[in-house]
């Protein structure tokens, strides 16, 4: 309690200096209403950001998991379609990546993980990918990187709608609603969607069917923008998701389970904008639940939950033309139970310092941030990068980072095995890309090393499983993307390619980590002419060890899966759009994890219509 | 072992993807040896689930036995295994299945898939199979022992039985089941008079687990006690019950917070596992034992069985890989032999 009345006393001192300050500018409001994660624009400057933009996003299916896997170089391993999902990104765990929602670290309280296919994608307006260390921007959990799912809040531009609507094959329903308007000053966005599948796919040359692996999923969002004047700017977001999955059976004869999510999250912004301060103050309210039922059949379950409160405040100050300086402070309270976690409470304050200065051709930022806890000691995190443009084809990173992922409730707090004394897992981590962009062709590499220390897992004891820091792990590797893009008179062709390659190893063992795989890599070729447009998308995924030992007998095949897809674009606008696709066309027979077998070809149609 | 199922259901709340079984197909490639008599068979949990034959001698190993025979993955979890005639009775408790095979050959000859709950040990009496089944695991009111009719092979009653029946011994028209109490705890005994299937309990310690029956004619009852974390921690014991009237006749008890596992009876003595260190204690003792005949060092102790002067531990190491069967020489204490089985090697049985 101490440390929240501390944090909202200091944040009243900040507002009164600064509210004096009475230097208009409007141009820098436009800048700032758009996002809610404004890290991303200006503090990401020298690390890898992809933005997977709506003409993406409309020809994914809505789960989180298919759209990176195919767009990303991030590894998902999967537990048959639609099912559990967790990510490795450059080789790290499901916990060392931190999924954000417009800017709030949404990462379960509970596992310390998000499950990607628990989030649908139809209604954000961005999804980005950051790789590498973001830590000190972005908190617990991002080590191997962040992906970050945005709603943009736009002033001025009226009344518009749009429906998507997509059926594909195993019954799969796809449908999302968005209706926004707004005024110079207003502006209101609602977006509802549903998801739902029989997922009762045919295993690929086998007589044998996925079964109990039924879902649904549907969600709402809702954010509001009011200008309060030229120098003031309130935004609420809101966002509510409930999901029911059953999770498909290995044998037939096993008992059926399911799973359900319920989470919402609301937060408050208010922007204030006099003249070299930017003012940002932050109220977030996050509630994630589940329920597992063991027999389907059953009443009983287990269950899981956490409520989470979020304040937070940040001072950017112009301190030269062409640097800033910002200051932040804040405070993340949560309480959480379940079956076998007792209730517990748990309170974090944050302290983050940030500048960057820019040059012609160079530019460097730094990040520094503590937080303080009395359940752990936390470590000083930051991140120092440099970016220097030689010429205008030419650009080459330089970033280093100390980056954690704390222990989650689980760890800390499950009956009988939690671990009081845990400590965060930390990584230090460097990195050096190079970019060379020509009007058609755009190439970036970017080489990293990653020592991860501390890691925490769970060993057998005498008599019970404890979470330890245990494991030291190092990842290195090279991430790379190569983009191409022609236009003659009506016909344009274009092609973008990603390729990863990762060594994740522990180095107590000397054994890689189970679930990564050296190689992944993911294509789209695409050609468009006037209306109609044509792609082809691949994804390959090399072999990975699914026993610690590294087994070569308990190895998973390597996979590729191809994927073919037209639009046609109907009306004076282009407003209506058609589309057809046919998802793995040759029939690959592969599994994600062992014994989770995928589908082989089938089909999805949409219509996405803006008016 | 309920914490490894603790530790499954805490995979699930995770949301990690709990290791399932597979394997490549390269893995089938060795062909079977023939006979699998004479020899020790290691069951794994998994996953993937696997049985291992080790010659008697020591000198022939082969892993994924019935894979390779049958061309076919067991499901997971394997829990047990029950011998009958000529038949070994394969008992997964996830997939509610029991697979029947040729002991001496793994070739397959049947299954039951119906009628049973997370079953999880079986014995035979009066050509009928005794299974313990769990139901689910939290609901204390759903437990029960699944009489199959062995020649079709078919569940034909159940019996209801108290929370987490776990090993199941058949002995002299009666059927003995100890109730560890599945994700809960139980303290009880139940004895059912194969005649009538009437059941009666005997109360023993917290947890009580493995179960043998002695030279004497005395039953051995291994109760672990409630771990610490429960909040409500209690002795660990091991109860020698009077056959003849089900009494209990003598019970030792164990220090406070010491948690013995892994008991096996071989030859007028009772072996159990102390803080990975095997004590030995005579069937006619009247004291527990002191010094431990073997130290296990660091390993992680799954499994134990002792057949003609050897010991037999296996160890599953981080339970993500494969495992090994460690072979001891009980007299000396010293390792005789190393074999690297399947992943999670818990049970071991003398063919």
């Amino acid at each position: 309690m101490k440390q929240i009345f501390l944090f909202i006393f200091s944040i009243f001192c900040w507002s009164n200096i600064w509210s004096q300050s009475t230097l208009d500018s409007l141009q820098q409001l436009e800048e700032i209403v758009l996002t809610a994660d404004k890290y991303l624009k200006s503090f990401s400057n020298t690390q890898t950001v992809s933005v997977l933009k709506d003409s993406v996003l409309r020809r994914n299916a809505s789960s989180l998991t298919q759209l990176l896997n195919y767009n990303s170089t991030i590894y998902f391993k999967e537990n048959g379609l639609g099912m559990v999902s967790s990510p490795a990104f450059r080789g790290t765990t499901a916990q060392q990546t931190t999924v954000t929602w417009n800017g709030i670290n949404i990462n379960s309280q509970l596992n310390g993980q998000t499950d990607f296919n628990t989030i649908n994608i139809r209604n954000f307006d961005e999804v980005n990918v950051r790789s590498g260390g973001g830590s000190a921007l972005y908190g617990s959990g991002a080590i191997g990187g962040s992906i970050h799912l945005n709603n943009h809040i736009k002033f001025d531009k009226g009344f518009e709608n749009t429906i998507y609507t997509a059926y594909g094959s195993f019954n799969t329903i796809d449908l999302a609603l968005e209706t926004s308007y707004a005024s110079d000053r207003f502006s209101v966005d609602i977006g509802i969607s549903r998801t739902s599948s029989d997922n009762d796919y045919d295993f690929v040359d086998s007589d044998k069917t996925n079964t109990n692996g039924n879902y649904y999923n549907q969600s709402l969002s809702a954010n509001f923008g009011y200008k309060l004047n030229a120098r003031n700017i309130l935004k609420l977001y809101s966002y509510l998701y409930d999901g029911e999955r059953h999770f498909s059976l290995i044998s037939p004869t096993e008992t059926p389970t399911k799973y359900q999510d319920f989470n919402y999250r609301t937060m408050l912004e208010w922007v204030g904008l006099y003249g070299r301060t930017t003012s940002t103050f932050k109220m977030a309210y996050l509630s994630e639940r589940y329920k597992y039922f063991e027999n389907i059949n059953s009443e009983n379950f287990s269950f899981g939950e956490a409520k989470t409160l979020v304040g937070k405040y940040d001072l950017d100050y112009k301190l030269l033309r062409n640097a800033t300086l910002q200051a932040v402070i804040d405070i993340t309270h949560t309480s959480g139970e379940g079956t076998s976690i007792k209730h517990n409470k748990r309170t974090i304050s944050g302290f983050s310092i940030l500048f960057k200065q820019q040059f012609q051709s160079f530019l460097y930022e730094a990040a520094l941030r503590q937080e303080i806890t009395n359940n752990y000691e936390s470590p000083l995190l930051y991140s120092f990068g440099l970016r220097y443009n030689a010429g205008e084809h030419y650009a080459i990173n330089l970033n280093t980072s100390k980056n954690f992922r704390i222990p989650n409730y689980n760890d800390l707090y499950w009956q009988g095995s939690g671990n009081p004394n845990l400590k965060p897992e930390t990584s230090f981590q460097i990195e050096l890309g190079q970019e060379l962009s020509f009007k058609h062709i755009v190439f970036r590499a970017t080489g990293f090393y990653n020592n991860i220390t501390d890691m925490i897992r769970w060993v057998p004891t005498t008599t019970l499983w404890k979470p330890i820091n245990t494991d030291h792990v190092v990842t290195y590797g090279l991430e790379s993307e190569f983009d191409l893009n022609f236009n003659i008179k009506s016909h344009q062709l274009s092609f973008e390619g990603g390729y990863a390659y990762t060594i994740s190893k522990n180095q107590d063992t000397k054994k890689y980590l189970i679930y990564v795989p050296k190689h992944k890599a993911s294509a789209v070729f695409e050609y468009q002419y006037k209306r109609a447009a044509f792609y082809y998308q691949m994804l390959f995924v090399g072999e990975v060890f699914t026993l610690s030992d590294n087994n070569s007998q308990y190895i998973l095949d390597a996979y590729s899966v191809s994927n073919i897809g037209a639009e046609y674009a109907l009306g004076a606008q282009q407003q209506f759009v058609l589309g057809a696709q046919a998802k793995n066309i040759f029939n690959e027979n592969y599994q994600s994890v062992a014994n989770r077998f995928m589908p082989g070809i089938h089909y999805n149609f949409y219509i996405n219509f803006n008016f | 072992m309920r914490n490894l199922f603790k530790l499954l259901t805490f995979g699930l709340s995770l949301a990690l993807l709990a290791t399932s079984c597979s394997s490549d197909d390269d893995s089938n490639q060795t062909q079977p040896l023939g006979d699998y008599e004479n020899g020790i068979i290691v069951s794994a949990e998994g996953g993937p689930s696997s049985i291992s034959f080790i010659s008697n001698d020591l000198s022939i190993a082969q892993n994924n036995v019935y894979s390779t025979v049958n061309e076919e993955e067991l499901g997971v979890y394997l829990q047990s295994i029950g011998f009958n005639g000529n038949q070994a009775f394969i008992v997964t408790d996830n997939t509610n299945a029991i697979i029947i095979v040729n002991r001496y050959t793994f070739e397959k000859e049947g299954s039951i898939t119906t009628g049973l709950a997370t079953p999880r040990y079986i014995d035979f009496a009066n050509g009928k199979a005794y299974v313990s089944n769990w139901g689910d695991g939290f609901d204390p009111n759903d437990d029960f022992i699944a009489v199959v009719d062995l020649s079709s092979n078919t569940v034909e009653t159940t019996i209801d039985v108290s929370e987490g029946p776990e090993r199941i011994l058949a002995e002299n028209g009666k059927v003995y089941v100890s109730h560890k109490g599945g994700y809960g705890s139980n303290n009880v005994i139940s004895v059912i008079d194969t005649a009538n299937n009437e059941v009666s309990t005997i109360s023993v310690g917290d947890v009580p687990d493995e179960m043998f029956v002695g030279d004497s004619g005395d039953l051995f009852v291994l109760s672990e006690g409630k771990a610490a974390w429960t909040g409500d921690e209690t002795v660990a014991s091991i109860s020698k019950i009077d056959m003849s009237d089900n009494s209990v006749v003598q019970t030792l008890t164990f220090t406070n917070g010491v948690h013995p596992s892994q008991m096996y009876y071989d030859n007028g003595a009772v072996y159990y596992i102390l803080n990975n260190e095997v004590f030995e204690m005579n069937e006619a003792a009247t004291s527990l034992p002191t010094t431990s005949i073997v130290n296990l060092g660091t390993i992680t102790a799954y499994g134990m069985a002792v057949n003609n002067g050897n010991l037999y531990i296996t160890d599953a190491k981080d339970f993500a890989s494969l495992g090994n069967l460690l072979v001891y020489d009980v007299n000396t204490g010293s390792l005789i032999d190393t074999f690297e089985v399947g992943v999670n090697p818990s049970k071991i049985y003398f063919n």
